[in-house]
């Protein structure tokens, strides 16, 4: 069975609809100079006409929650208590070309959320109310109980049907051990989405039952944003600011994730994608790969001095030590936030992304670097200090393709100009799950000749998490250990097009098409 | 499949506009579903000039030369599964 994160992905469902022709509204107006207040505004109404609801109670909720969309993608916070107020009047502050977005990233637009239960057992109507009833029976705690009587006889609630069984929520534990034993399958435990997606447990409710993030715990990662199935949660873009940058002339630089190669299907080749970005105005165009191969040589690097010393050693009582990958911003907060005592052995290396940025700001000084990838907690990175200084804008994969569409490139039209050659295999093969400590264990094989040694890999933090619990109990001794926030790598992340059976494909290919045999540098 | 009989021919556009919009997703889907995929002849194609153009059509699926507007995966479906049915599938 699909995990939550997976059920909707693959589909162009109303959710992704909305949000991607929000992103082209917003990006049509700055490109056909039309990017007022008055015109901002008017987007709910191009995207939602007439009076007839096609998904909510009524147009005026559909498009009050399409304007915290358009207050999103411009940049600019959500309206406090999610008011239901029909203009945007701090839009001025953010057509510019400066940064302007600041946490929170991620957030809930309160007056889509429909306030879905929160982790409960149900018992469903196809409850028999049968003679063994074994759910009462197994219960270890006496939570369920056959309603025969009319609700009011349980305790004045209001919740409980006739002739059924009943789960009482105050007693639930949520073992489960009745939704095994029903012959029915009729009692089903169910949970929100965005909760049920998050790995770190930052998806809280508020008072009123609205879904609520918790920013201390968030890192970023997502998944809640393509989770939910009402399109409640999305996150800030800059899409605005990296339109007026290009607009206004400015010397503006593209970093593009490995996992770019797959993201228009089969028939755009990587080159015409990189075509693309330079007809809409990018000085150049360099492959993140670039500074994931450099992370393999340090990497590498700080791994062979651990299983040196680990060889030298035959103390059995010291410390487990280990190198843990650092190219995902997500887990590593995470790794931070539950597993101080662990963190320490992660590599304190820049991600690719900061090596790339590094490397574009030094060939082209005083320019503008957009970092354009399928993450979302790559926003966040790029808001911290010193990273700031390297990257100005970070934009997803789907922002990208808004960008083509309103301004009418057509990647399938452009005819192979450019080559593309920044990178080996290694630092190509990061987006998959696993990718990255094949790529730094091959390495270190081949240039420091340590061949036998245990490896950890874990996507998704809460598959992360587990890793880390076993670490720290001593169950695996890993030397290489890899963290993915998202599910089957970046490929699969929020901010992506292409379905994963064809980016794995793909970027696989590319990989190990790469001229470049070694990830050493120039 | 007897000899001779046809199947039908899906046409996918995936210009960027209609890809953006959906056409992308339309081709995967088709193309990985298990009770339609080997019944059809699907092809990705580059947009079909102006029934895509101006953007508001996105995404264009061709079906046996005949051209849908702003398709959807439920209507492909649909069309295809009816033309099946007629050619006793």
């Amino acid at each position: 069975m699909p995990r939550i994160f997976e059920r909707l992905r693959g589909f162009y469902t109303p959710v992704v609809d909305i949000r991607r022709r929000v992103f082209s509204e917003v990006a049509k107006l700055v490109i056909e100079d039309k990017a007022t207040q008055e015109e901002i505004e008017a987007i709910p109404y191009t995207l939602i006409e007439g009076d007839t609801p096609t998904y909510r109670c009524c147009v005026f909720r559909e498009r009050a929650v399409i304007r915290e969309r358009v207050r999103l993608a411009c940049g600019l916070d959500l309206h406090e208590g999610g008011e239901n107020e029909p203009r945007i009047p701090d839009i001025i502050s953010v057509l510019t070309s400066e940064k302007v977005i600041s946490e929170p990233l991620v957030n809930v637009i309160k007056i889509g959320c429909e306030r879905c239960p929160t982790d409960a057992v149900n018992v469903t109507d196809l409850c028999m109310n049968c003679m063994a009833h074994p759910c009462v029976l197994v219960c270890p705690v006496n939570a369920i109980s056959i309603v025969d009587a009319a609700p009011t006889a349980v305790k004045g609630r209001q919740d409980t049907v006739q002739g059924r069984a009943f789960v009482d929520q105050e007693k639930c534990i949520k073992c489960l051990r009745c939704t095994q034993v029903c012959p029915y399958e009729a009692i089903v435990r169910r949970g929100r989405p965005c909760a049920q997606a998050c790995g770190v447990d930052a998806v809280i409710s508020d008072e009123q039952g609205y879904a609520e993030i918790d920013q201390q715990k968030c890192v970023s990662c997502g998944l809640c944003i393509v989770s939910c199935p009402f399109g409640t949660i999305a996150d800030k873009s800059e899409i605005l600011q990296v339109l007026y940058s290009l607009k206004h002339d400015e010397i503006v630089n593209a970093i593009i994730a490995p996992s770019f190669i797959s993201q228009f299907g089969k028939i755009v080749l990587p080159t015409a994608i990189i075509e693309g970005l330079k007809q809409a105005g990018f000085k150049s165009v360099m492959e993140v790969a670039f500074g994931a191969d450099r992370d393999v040589l340090i990497e590498a690097e700080k791994l062979a001095r651990i299983l040196e010393k680990a060889q030298d050693s035959s103390d059995a009582s010291q410390e487990h030590e280990f190198l843990g990958t650092s190219c995902c911003p997500s887990w590593v907060m995470t790794a931070r936030q539950y597993f101080p005592e662990l963190a320490r052995f992660i590599s304190d290396s820049w991600t690719p992304m900061v090596e790339t940025a590094k490397k574009v700001k030094g060939d082209f000084p005083s320019s503008k670097v957009v970092f354009i990838g399928p993450c979302i907690a790559k926003k966040h990175e790029s808001l911290q200090e010193p990273i700031n200084l390297y990257i100005d804008h970070v934009l997803t994969f789907e922002e990208m393709a808004a960008i083509f569409v309103a301004m009418k490139i057509d990647l399938t039209e452009i005819k192979d100009a450019t080559t593309i050659a920044d990178a080996s295999k290694y630092g190509r093969s990061y987006p998959i799950a696993g990718g990255v400590c094949t790529a730094i264990a091959e390495y270190t094989k081949s240039c420091h000749g340590f061949e036998h040694f245990e490896i950890a890999k874990a996507d998704t933090l809460r598959e992360c998490r587990k890793m880390l619990d076993d670490i720290k109990s001593g169950k695996i001794k890993p030397r290489l250990v890899e963290g993915m926030a998202c599910p089957d790598g970046c490929i699969g992340g929020p901010g992506t097009l292409a379905p994963l059976k064809l980016a794995r494909a793909l970027v696989d290919k590319f990989a190990k098409e790469s001229d470049k045999t070694e990830p050493g540098c120039e | 499949m007897e000899k001779g009989k046809k199947k039908p021919l899906v046409r996918v556009c995936v210009g960027t506009n209609c890809a953006f919009h959906g056409g992308q997703l339309i081709l995967e889907k088709l193309d990985s579903e298990p009770l339609i995929k080997d019944k059809i002849d699907i092809e990705a194609v580059k947009c079909f000039d102006k029934a895509c153009k101006d953007g508001k059509n996105s995404p264009v699926v061709e079906i046996d030369g005949k051209k849908y507007l702003r398709a959807s995966i439920e209507k492909v479906s649909e069309i295809i599964i009816t033309k099946l049915k007629k050619k006793g599938e």
